[in-house]
């Protein structure tokens, strides 16, 4: 458990890294809807209630991030 | 670029010749848009139907979705999604093949179902309907945040379920760094038909459709009365864009629930040292699960064309289940307006540490959990797939994918007792499935 | 005589070009104006919701104020598509290596940069809520010679 935590806790600092990543005006292949985190929410629904109906897992899928990031 | 003569198209000769540095004051406009008068569509609407079959008679599911998103402006969005899934079909009831054919009772005395010798036990003594609602409104805070709170409900004839779900995010390093929360709440109502059974209680014989029922009264909804569960969900994540073309996320989730866990409609067959079953008795779940997962995935955009997705999950939790989970899809966009999309998944999971294939003959005084669903037993599967996707000039889209799952089980949590008698039998069922599903996008 | 006014010649010319705009060569068309510059993608979401309000203050202010938008698609033919379907009845200049956003340290999609006429920047903001136009529209009155504010 500790070891899950520790990961995550590195992986947030990870985000500390300000040069990674792209300039506002470079946006555009962020912007496409097959770039998007999950570009098809009605079919990761249908996938996700398949497998929770068949696996002893479920969800652990985020949401958030990239796109266009306007605004 | 071309010099369109459409007419009065002032705007556009204004920008041609600022293509060309030429100072141009442009023509006056005849009329006005207000910002307040926006051409754009407000309503997108997203439809989905799932069609579902497993082989050998078991599952068939057709499940269609809508989805309805309204746009207010300034990333306001309102959205509400509606599910039915009709449900046929038999699944296994977790009892083992026998040498002889096995006749078990269906819920509350409802008829009986068969196996026949050497089969495996499927229980198809019910057809479900079920109807899920949901509503969700997104809007900014701040400068960088987003917060979004929904509610969901859903409703089978023997369950039905009510949620609350809110999530917040934010964005750092002008957008290329996001982190985000979320909570969710959910309570379950388990009405099964009969009641629910005594954990570890004999299975009423079925003789010839007449029922002896050693359970206590069997008024519908009777016996223990409605069972409860409630699930507390939270997840914190981090997508980090690595370069234009490239991001990765990270996410951590617990999920705990407490209360009714068991399947009131399965059983597990307790076995002599042949491995013929003396008497069923009913599984029975621990009252409390912790779950954990962490999640990670990577999008890339390659050849100026294409993306590739590429995720994985490692699961665990206080039921000693482990599994993990590959997920990978490449998008070739082959032209501008269609793609394919080859999809290939992965997963593995280990056996629930109360997963009995079977008990020996008086190990079920002994135990206070077990069970025989082959969704907590061990196994792997793997999906491959093929989606077609299609964008129309109006910008709608349509897309269509044919998938194939299959599972293949392991054999574990034999007893050793009758480990013998049983190694005549395939006790850990395979699974295989066909999913079809088609989807249509639209604005309006 | 002549090498004197060689001479003059050469020194005025030296101090026009002292005194030369800051701005860049892409927008040396505007120099001496008051000059709204916008930022604008095909992939902007807001910025679609933007040009309406962009194309009524280049119409309500235009004896004074110069609406540029500046086109950062690294792909032409996309912010050729947008501009089919938002329409701007303002200035359109295409930088798809993005030089004016680097230059002016552009932080977000859309954003607005307020240069004064002798090239300074005066104001600059990220993003277009359509919530908060007045404040938008206040910036640019503040900016403008005081008879035409005043109306």
């Amino acid at each position: 458990m500790t070891r899950i935590a520790l990961i995550v806790v590195a992986l947030l600092a990870l985000g500390g890294c300000a040069d990674i990543g792209a300039k506002p005006w470079q946006r555009g292949v962020l912007a496409r809807e097959d770039m998007q985190v999950d570009p098809d929410p009605v079919q990761t629904g249908l996938d996700d209630h398949i497998y929770f109906s068949k696996e002893a897992s479920s969800g652990g899928r985020g949401f958030g991030g990239g796109g266009c990031g306007c605004n | 670029m071309k010099d369109k003569r459409r007419h009065g198209n002032a705007a556009l000769r204004a920008a041609t010749l600022g293509l060309l540095g030429a100072a141009v004051v442009p023509a006056p406009a005849s009329a006005l848009e207000t910002p307040g008068e926006q051409l754009a569509k407000k309503w997108e609407f997203d439809t989905g139907l799932l069609v579902y079959s497993e082989s050998g008679g078991r599952v068939q599911a057709a499940e269609p979705v809508l989805k309805a998103t309204r746009n207010f402006g300034d990333d306001r969005m309102l959205s509400f999604k509606l599910v039915l899934d009709t449900l046929t079909g038999a699944s296994p009831n977790g009892a083992t093949p026998a040498s002889t054919p096995q006749t078990f009772t269906g819920p509350s005395g409802s008829g009986s179902y068969r196996a026949n010798a050497g089969e495996m036990p499927l229980d198809d003594s019910f057809k479900d309907t079920r109807v899920s609602l949901s509503a969700d409104y997104l809007f900014p805070v701040g400068e960088n945040g987003k917060f979004g709170y929904g509610l969901t409900a859903s409703k089978e004839f023997d369950f039905l379920s009510a949620g609350a779900n809110a999530r917040y995010s934010h964005d750092f390093n002008q957008g290329n760094t996001t982190l985000s929360a979320g909570l969710s709440y959910e309570a379950d109502e388990i009405s099964a038909v009969g009641g629910a059974p005594v954990p570890l209680a004999l299975m009423p014989a079925a003789v010839s459709g007449e029922v002896e029922n050693e359970n206590e009264d069997e008024d519908e909804g009777g016996g223990p009365g409605a069972e409860t569960k409630g699930v507390v969900d939270v997840i914190v994540g981090l997508t980090q864009v690595l370069d234009p073309n490239s991001l990765v996320q990270f996410n951590y989730s617990l999920s705990t629930s407490s209360g009714y866990h068991t399947d009131p409609y399965k059983v597990l067959s307790v076995v002599g040292a042949d491995g013929e079953p003396l008497r069923y008795v009913y599984e029975s779940r621990p009252d409390a699960r912790t779950k954990h997962a962490v999640f990670a995935r990577y999008k890339r955009y390659l050849f100026a064309r294409d993306v590739f997705d590429l995720s994985y999950r490692y699961m665990t939790d206080d039921w000693k289940v482990q599994s993990s989970t590959i997920d990978s899809l490449y998008r070739w966009n082959f032209n501008s307006t269609n793609y394919v999309e080859p999809h290939l998944r992965w997963y593995q999971q280990s056996a629930a540490d109360f997963y009995h294939a079977a008990l020996y003959d008086g190990e079920e005084t002994r135990v206070t959990e077990a069970s025989a669903d082959p969704r907590l037993g061990a196994f792997s599967g793997y999906t491959v797939g093929l989606k077609y996707g299609h964008t129309m000039q109006s910008g709608n889209s349509w897309s269509a994918r044919l998938e194939y799952y299959q599972q293949t089980g392991k054999r574990e949590g034999v007893p050793e007792e009758a480990a013998a008698g049983l190694s005549k039998f395939k006790l850990e069922p395979d699974l295989s499935a066909v999913m079809f599903t088609v989807g249509y996008r639209f604005k309006w | 005589m002549r090498l004197i006014t060689a001479v003059c010649l050469l020194l005025a010319a030296s101090a026009a070009s002292a005194e030369a705009s800051p701005l860049p060569p892409a927008l040396a068309a505007y120099e001496g104006k008051l000059i709204y510059l916008d930022f604008w993608a095909s992939w902007c979401g807001p910025c679609a919701e933007s040009f309406p309000w962009l194309n009524q203050m280049q119409q309500k202010y235009g004896a004074n104020l110069v609406v540029v938008g500046v086109g950062v698609d690294e792909d032409t033919k996309a912010g050729d598509g947008f501009l089919k379907k938002h329409p701007a009845r303002f200035q359109i200049v295409r930088d798809p290596d993005g030089k004016l956003p680097e230059l002016y340290g552009i932080e977000g999609m859309p954003s607005a940069v307020l240069i004064a006429p002798d090239g300074k920047v005066l104001h600059k903001h990220s993003g277009f809520r359509s919530q908060q136009i007045a404040e938008y529209e206040a910036v640019i009155r503040a900016a403008l010679p005081r008879e035409e504010a005043s109306q």
